[in-house]
């Protein structure tokens, strides 16, 4: 090497972490939710996984290759996209609709702002609202696991004031809903995993939980019926930590978290819809900048 | 017993990273390299106006002849580490227009340090201004990596009266262990230095702050002190940038320095290690900086080690006698893993200021595939600053220096936490730098309109 001594800026090493490694380890906590949700709705929640996940990957190769004209990354971004939706579909949707929704996810929600990093909106949950707008009947009709007759989600049940299902039921999954929300202690499991590794922010998990659980709490719900009857440890563990459509700021993501968990609970509450956690977390994620803003840092020695 | 404070959780900095690293070669002692045949000593081996050189080819020269006059306050003199003849005056070429010049001498004979009787014992009777002009004389510069002149650092400024010093014996760099060696070595020497340096500045207070790894050193330190209450030693928390003087003050005073001003404007004077201990032999000895420590690591050096080294010595000596494997290093670095520089060449001279040289393989460089911000918050969180990093990069990626100037830029203290936690291995370090010499020399522009 005598006179190639090779040149580069320091630091000249570097940490542990890359962003491929963090974005499969998510796809890894949401394994144990999948499997689940496979042994509790059967071939169609095989079906919708698999679909919805092929048509993101698709649509994301082909926007990146023919739209932008660069080389596609395995980075696992997209994967997550595509779980998470389909996570969030009843198990009877058409599978038509699943793949129009990956789509939307993928083109809508994130390549036209220029990819990963850039989209201010959670892609999967921009998909999700699209089919929830498009196809409201669909979007709206769910299966009771394991015999796959009609039923509704404990929150319906709760909006028309009829009986609740039992805690053990909620906590484990046995009870009407989406792919991936029914069964709180796989969903845990995951975070847990991901809590561990560092690689979501404690603060987003418990400012979800918390908030909406005092003002649920405030309302005369209880704690079990406002965490484990519909998506909000969905939303909160892995939606709502999203890095690119959270703030950077350690007080702009407690802001953040509070205000999903309030604005879930109000929505379901006292609005239309019985769920209303995808919409707190659009809500709050276009709020970021203005929460970054004013959160920003002070740096070390300036006066405060 | 000497007062040892345990400051783990009183008022840490925020930011700062964990940094694993090799094993430190601590448990060897320093070994002394042989006089190479030709030193090439430069005349700018410290922050300020370079030495005027004032030997010719041809003067014959014996180790610590001073062969470079400081110019100007802000200076140094540079002495001969060897014995020997001088061959010539020549220009180190240096990135920008910085070229520097150095001395060439060629060594006539394995000339040692031999220390006399010491010449002032250690005494009260001493006067600052005599620690200083002592200091001046020896060329004793901050040995840590920035080599800003230690006799202008123990001259603090007359509005500013300093009550503490601070020795920084963190070591935080991971790799490195020549100041830890040589504290181990010579810790009477260190203390004698830190109460040169305390009595120069008219301190009354010392501190000693370590790692909590250093068990032994502590051990040493405890004894040495007695029941001597002017100096305390502080264990830190093993965290980079613990050696920062800025992080050093805050977690030992709890005093947090303006962002702009220097340590004497909240009181306190910081000095590493290896620069005390010459402070020591300087003052008490007259004996000149022509030495110093420095680590020999890396996965591409077979034995590591620490080796006293006369200052001029080429970098390739060094790592022969470490044993090093050329074909096995990707990165010659002088310094640290996370601030030092990769070397121009293996001709490049050890100066009073390289605190380590490291040849590291391609397996231990940051490795992983360059993608782009997925906002994570990794870089805001380990800024000890209390930077945005990544905003600051890109700000300076679209030449928006304003932004970058507004968000702190200048503040940066270019650690390279932000790109050593980014998981998108950005090169966060290098975009802000681009972005501060922009806004520095812009305000110059500025002056001199």
């Amino acid at each position: 090497m005598e006179g190639t001594l090779l040149q580069g800026p320091g630091p000249h090493i570097g940490g542990p972490e890359l962003t491929n490694k963090i974005m499969w380890s998510v796809v890894m906590a949401l394994v144990p939710t999948s499997l689940v949700a496979i042994y509790l709705f059967g071939i169609q929640a095989l079906a919708l996984i698999t679909t919805t996940i092929a048509a993101a990957v698709a649509s994301e190769y082909l926007w990146v290759k023919y739209v932008r004209h660069q080389e596609p990354k395995a980075d696992g971004s997209v994967i997550i996209t595509g779980l998470l939706l389909a996570l969030t579909l009843p198990p009877g949707l058409p599978i038509w609709m699943a793949v129009l929704g990956a789509v939307v996810a993928v083109i809508l929600g994130k390549q036209i702002y220029g990819g990963l990093g850039n989209n201010p909106f959670n892609p999967a949950l921009v998909g999700r609202t699209f089919l929830l707008i498009s196809f409201p009947v669909a979007m709206t009709t769910w299966q009771a696991p394991l015999d796959g007759t009609t039923t509704a989600t404990p929150l319906s049940l709760l909006a028309a004031g009829e009986k609740l299902p039992n805690w053990l039921d909620l906590f484990g999954g046995n009870v009407g809903g989406s792919l991936g929300e029914t069964s709180a202690i796989a969903l845990l499991l995951g975070a847990g995993y991901l809590l561990w590794k560092g690689y979501i922010d404690w603060r987003i998990p418990c400012g979800v939980l918390g908030s909406a659980g005092l003002l649920g709490l405030a309302l005369g719900t209880p704690l079990t019926v406002t965490w484990f009857s519909g998506g909000l440890i969905l939303g909160a563990c892995f939606m709502a930590t999203d890095y690119v459509t959270s703030p950077v700021t350690p007080s702009g993501r407690w802001i953040f978290a509070v205000g999903i968990g309030l604005i879930t609970v109000i929505i379901r509450e006292f609005g239309g819809y019985p769920e209303g956690v995808s919409f707190a977390i659009l809500l709050m994620n276009a709020a970021v900048p203005l929460l970054e803003r004013a959160t920003w840092p002070k740096p070390l020695g300036v006066a405060k | 017993m000497a007062a040892v404070f345990r400051f783990f959780n009183q008022r840490p900095y925020k930011g700062g990273v964990v940094v694993d690293g090799p094993e430190r070669p601590l448990s060897e002692p320093i070994t002394r390299l042989a006089t190479p045949q030709t030193v090439l000593i430069p005349l700018a081996q410290h922050i300020g106006a370079p030495a005027k050189p004032v030997v010719q080819p041809g003067d014959p020269v014996e180790l610590g002849t001073v062969i470079g006059e400081p110019q100007g306050f802000i200076s140094t003199y540079i002495h001969s580490s060897v014995t020997g003849v001088v061959k010539d005056l020549v220009t180190l070429g240096r990135p920008g227009g910085r070229d520097i010049p150095a001395v060439l001498i060629e060594a006539t004979e394995q000339a040692e340090i031999v220390r006399e009787q010491p010449l002032v014992k250690y005494s009260p009777q001493i006067t600052a201004s005599e620690i200083r002009t002592k200091v001046l004389h020896a060329g004793i510069v901050g040995m840590g990596g920035a080599g800003f002149p230690t006799h202008v650092k123990l001259t603090p400024p007359d509005d500013q009266p300093i009550d503490s010093v601070l020795v920084n014996a963190c070591e935080c760099e991971p790799y490195l262990s020549a100041d830890s060696r040589l504290l181990l070595e010579q810790a009477p020497e260190l203390l004698a230095g830190l109460r040169l340096a305390m009595q120069a500045v008219g301190a009354s207070q010392g501190y000693i702050g370590l790692e909590a790894d250093r068990v032994e050193t502590i051990q040493v330190l405890q004894e040495l002190l007695g029941d001597d209450a002017t100096i305390g030693v502080v264990v830190l928390p093993s965290k980079y940038p613990q050696g920062s003087e800025k992080h050093l003050i805050k977690s030992i005073l709890n005093r947090t320095v303006p962002l702009g001003a220097l340590p004497s404007s909240v009181g306190a004077l910081v000095q590493n290690v290896a620069t005390l201990i010459a402070v020591y032999y300087g003052v008490i000895y007259d004996q000149p900086l022509t030495h110093r420590v420095v680590t020999v690591n890396g996965g591409a050096v077979r034995k590591p080690g620490n080796f006293l080294v006369p200052v001029g010595t080429a970098i390739a000596e060094v790592l022969a006698a470490a044993e090093w494997e050329p074909d096995a290093a990707a990165r010659v670095i002088l310094g640290g893993p996370m601030m030092g520089k990769t070397a121009p060449s293996l001709a490049e001279p050890v100066t009073k200021t390289t605190s380590g040289i490291l040849a590291l393989t391609p397996d231990e460089l940051a490795r992983g595939e360059r993608s782009v911000c997925i906002r994570c918050g990794r870089c805001l969180q380990s800024c000890p600053m209390g930077l945005y990093p990544g905003y600051i990069a890109e700000a300076s990626l679209n030449e928006d220096l304003a932004a970058a100037e507004k968000a702190g830029a200048l503040a940066c203290l270019e650690c390279g936490c932000c790109a050593f936690s980014c998981p998108g291995r950005r090169p966060l370090v290098q975009e802000i730098r681009e972005a501060k010499l922009k806004i520095q020399q812009n305000q110059r522009e500025r002056k001199g309109n």
